[in-house]
């Protein structure tokens, strides 16, 4: 893989949230029209206040996805940069990938707050948006970007 | 460039002739700046256009990689749209074309108001990989 792959994939994430984004906007904006037009099986009887809730959380599902997508790079780095068979759990990693490209403690700072948040977002369910998705982009941007140019 | 247009080739050959000159412009800035430039060329697909081919840039300034990313012709909201990301950061701009001119639109969707030249690209390259 070229780390410019890499950046790529978080970059189409980004490009889909903002294309689902306008997506929900546009169908709040003409919701009785919509509504009144379509079938029972287009519409799938789904109401505003559904919606509005993945409006609400359509950043966070986002995040979600982009954390995810970081995170299946970092592990074909592992396995296929550094030749590793092994599976660390990501904080493993992290420090291992960290120690190994001799990383500055801020980048591996940044992503572990963002990484003890999706964990505490995973497991308790909390909707509490700490991060946006640019900060996560950026932080997840950065410590790729100590990676190789290939691997 | 190789096309299959299925649309009015004019608009088609305006556009691409749009973003040669844009990608030009911005290489002279860029060596301007003694920033390394790379050109490839992208395929692009569109419904309405068919396929097609534009110059992309790469860009090595000091702080990371500017890409210039043509996007598309139709879009929403606009009469073209020529992305410029920076990496790490994954900060972008989106030049957007209107009214026969280039704006600077942010990803928060508010426009830069800043005209666009030399001094405004090299500021917002800075600003983009900073």
């Amino acid at each position: 893989m070229m780390r410019d792959q890499a950046y790529q994939i978080l970059a189409r994430v980004r490009d889909e949230l903002e294309t689902a984004r306008f997506a929900l906007s546009v169908v709040a904006q003409n919701w009785d029209r919509l509504t009144t037009s379509a079938s029972p099986i287009t519409a799938r009887a789904i109401a505003i206040g559904n919606l509005r809730l993945c409006r609400d959380h359509i950043e966070l599902t986002y995040i979600m996805r982009l954390f995810a997508a970081f995170e299946a790079t970092l592990r074909d780095y592992w396995l296929n940069g550094v030749g590793r068979k092994t599976e660390p759990d990501l904080i493993s990693l992290l420090t291992s990938l960290t120690g190994r490209q001799n990383m500055d403690a801020e980048t591996l700072a940044a992503v572990n707050n963002i990484r003890e948040w999706r964990n505490q977002v995973i497991h308790r369910d909390m909707r509490l948006q700490q991060f946006d998705f640019p900060s996560c982009a950026r932080a997840f941007g950065l410590f790729i970007s100590w990676l190789p140019i290939e691997w | 460039m190789t096309q299959t247009a299925k649309s009015s080739p004019s608009s088609l050959q305006e556009w691409v002739a749009l973003v040669q000159s844009l990608a030009k412009q911005i290489q002279g800035w860029s060596q301007s700046q003694q920033w390394k430039v790379e050109e490839g060329q992208k395929t692009i697909h569109e419904d309405m256009l068919g396929v097609y081919t534009v110059p992309e840039l790469r860009i090595t300034a000091s702080g990371g990689i500017l890409h210039l990313n043509p996007i598309a012709l139709h879009v929403a909201g606009g009469d073209g749209r020529v992305d410029l990301e920076a990496f790490p950061t994954l900060n972008r701009v989106k030049l957007v074309r209107s009214h026969n001119q280039w704006t600077i639109m942010t990803d928060s969707n508010v426009p830069l108001r800043d005209p666009w030249n030399q001094e405004t690209f090299v500021r917002l390259a800075a600003d983009l990989l900073n």
